[in-house]
């Protein structure tokens, strides 16, 4: 049923009948809708002064303190392994460092150019010729 | 409660206290009403957690408990105190008010009392003693006699009070079978408790002490739990005093009142308007004011408060504001006048006799707050077919058109976001996406630095000697550490600290308009 005509979009339904035109219609989405929406007039300055930074900091510090106090309670960790000691072998660290470089970016766009890094002769042990 | 509200007290709770209290107190809120048990059941957490939490919240004034459904022998039943959670977000405001008022002493004084929840007054003077101590040059140290000064006069002047007394639900003595556990639905109420400004007698002399070791999170603790120890030889155990969140609050509105006529005046009348408020401060409930002159319907209806005859005005006016008769009755008469009706005149006895309009003022103060959003968000013209609106109460979309001189189409546009717009929510729309400003290499050090702070979390966590936690702290070169610091600053001077600030100052704005819808409720 749908697309009888070419090329353009046919309706399951008649649309006279609910009062409406095509060009009525909403604009068709062109992607998700943006995280934060559009303003007009953007909004006016802070207060900024002296009391608004001590209160900021005062927010922040106690922030900070409050997850170190007995009131911040802490869901059970795994039963009874408290008193176990890690240890990092030599294998582990491997491990470790080979997982922190895993990604799935493309290396060579990490890569500096050739002409890159001509930088100070100094303190290097090597001679320069 | 709103849906934004009830998660605005998950997010709150979370912060402070951690998941497990988040998780307890975002269902009580949900819930009403519940048991421990029925909690523990419906969380579906540890029965130890829950009772942790719970405690917590108790500590904290944001639950109290209480004889459930079943009576008094059935089990209590626990209910969350929302607008205490709320008032989490006002915690900076309450302590920088009290270094204003009182000093660094009495900064330290209610933060310590509000972090903890409640404090007996020996242990508050102790821990803000210690505290003050550790900041003083050495070989300085505060004496206790200048704490206890501070503490006394917070409660004498209601910023403090006693926690209202438990019933002995533990004690196994006969005196806990006459004082049965009050209903749940009647919340004691601090002030109907006769001595709740009365401070206690305490035997304590001496100074704070200077801490030795570095780790100051761990001596805080130490010290308060010394502290609590040490209680019983002071002579107030039992006596636990919290902070007075209304007392501040009258404080807030009052400042802003006052802060209103020394914008739109100038600070001489401010001043007048203070002696006012102040004269009026210790006498009079907080929403009401009732005179002997005036019957209580009349007082109640217009929202006055405390009639001030004009020669207790002029002798209460602070010795530096030295000014004559004649010059402040010319001022009391300008702000009479004044179109925002802070103040009114009443009769010609005695001087003349004036009121400060509370109500009024709130509500002037609340259409300026609704107005000043209006314009920032939608303009000038919209702000001018807003004011339109509040002062005419209805109008045609052609009459507005007309008043406020603004064509038609536009007038229509306008309308409809005003009206598409619920006209009295505030939003907070300035916070750009979180990392625009990243490329990719910055995202991949970030994500590093963050794998390697949870893999050093974890190693902490299961007791990592230093050494190892040094090695892993160590795959982090020094100039990627310096490029993390530099970002860190970056978003921490543009992000973190202006979002931080904005909280602060959108519940000024809110605290604002529920002022005045408060003094609505109570002039009914």
């Amino acid at each position: 049923m749908a697309g009888k005509g070419r090329g353009i979009a046919a309706f399951t339904f008649n649309i006279e009948a609910l009062g409406l035109t095509r060009g009525s219609m909403p604009e068709t989405q062109r992607g998700p809708t943006p995280l934060f929406p559009q303003i007009e007039y953007k909004p006016g300055p802070l207060k900024a002064g002296e009391d608004e930074d001590y209160m900021r900091a005062l927010k922040q510090e106690m922030r900070g303190r409050m997850k170190d106090l007995p009131f911040n309670i802490k869901p059970h960790a795994g039963k009874g392994d408290t008193n176990r000691k890690a240890k990092i072998s030599s294998k582990d660290k491997e491990e470790l460092l080979n997982k922190l470089d895993e990604n799935d970016y493309i290396a060579n766009y990490f890569e500096d150019g050739d002409d890159y890094g001509g930088g100070s002769d100094d303190n290097m042990d090597e001679a320069t010729y | 409660m709103t849906a934004q509200e009830v998660r605005l007290c998950g997010l709150l709770l979370q912060e402070h206290f951690g998941d497990v209290v988040e998780k307890v107190g975002t269902h009580l809120i949900r819930s009403g009403v519940l048991t421990l048990r029925a909690l523990a059941y419906e969380t579906k957490l540890a029965l130890d957690l829950v009772k942790k939490s719970l405690c917590v919240l108790v500590q904290h004034g944001m639950c109290t408990f209480g004889a459930g459904r079943r009576g008094p022998a059935g089990p209590v039943e626990y209910r969350i105190n929302c607008e205490h959670i709320l008032h989490m977000l006002r915690y900076p405001r309450y302590i920088y008010t009290a270094k204003s008022l009182y000093g660094d002493t009495g900064e330290l004084i209610v933060e310590e009392i509000l972090q903890r929840g409640q404090m007996t007054m020996s242990s508050t003077v102790k821990t803000v003693a210690d505290r003050l101590t550790h900041n003083m040059p050495e070989g300085q140290s505060m004496d206790y006699s200048e704490v206890v000064s501070a503490f006394s006069r917070l409660v004498e002047t209601h910023f403090l009070q006693r926690c209202p007394p438990m019933a002995s639900a533990g004690s196994s003595s006969s005196e806990a079978v006459d004082t049965p556990i009050p209903a749940l639905s009647q919340p004691a109420e601090p002030e109907s408790h006769p001595e709740c400004y009365k401070l206690p007698y305490i035997n304590l002399t001496g100074q704070g002490k200077r801490r030795r070791s570095s780790e100051d999170g761990e001596d805080d603790q130490r010290a308060a739990k010394k502290a609590k120890t040490d209680n019983s030889e002071c002579g107030d155990e039992g006596i636990y005093w919290q902070v007075n969140f209304q007392r501040f609050h009258l404080h807030f509105r009052d400042q802003a009142i006052i802060s209103a006529v020394s914008c739109k005046l100038d600070q001489t009348s401010s001043e007048i308007v203070r002696t006012m408020l102040r004269m009026s401060e210790v006498t009079t409930p907080a929403h009401a004011a009732f005179t002997q002159a005036l019957s209580a319907n009349e007082c109640k209806q217009s929202g006055i408060k405390a009639l001030i005859v004009f020669h207790q005005i002029f002798r209460a006016l602070p010795p530096s504001y030295n000014i004559a008769r004649p010059i402040l009755d010319q001022y009391l008469t300008l702000l009479v006048d004044d179109p925002m009706e802070f103040v009114g005149k009443t009769g010609d006895s005695g001087g003349g006799m004036y009121v400060v309009n509370l109500h009024r003022a709130l509500a002037n103060l609340a259409r300026a707050t609704l107005e000043s959003v209006v314009q920032e968000r939608f303009g000038s013209r919209s702000a001018r077919i807003f004011r339109l609106l509040l002062r005419k109460r209805h109008l045609e979309q052609k009459q507005v058109e007309d008043f406020a001189m603004v064509p038609a189409k536009e007038a229509k546009d306008m309308l409809y976001t005003l009206l598409s717009e619920n006209l009295v929510q505030l939003q907070l729309t300035s916070c750009p996406p979180p990392d625009y400003f990243c490329n990719t290499a910055t995202r991949r050090l970030l994500e590093k630095s963050q794998r390697i702070e949870a893999i050093l979390a974890s190693l902490q966590a299961t007791g990592a000697e230093t050494a190892q936690l040094t090695e892993v702290e160590e795959m982090i070169t020094a100039p990627e550490r310096q490029q993390l610091e530099s970002l860190r600053h970056h978003i921490n001077k543009y992000y973190t600290n202006r979002l931080d600030s904005s909280e602060n100052q959108v519940d000024e704005t809110i605290f604002l308009l529920e002022s005045y819808i408060n003094s609505t409720q109570a002039s009914r």
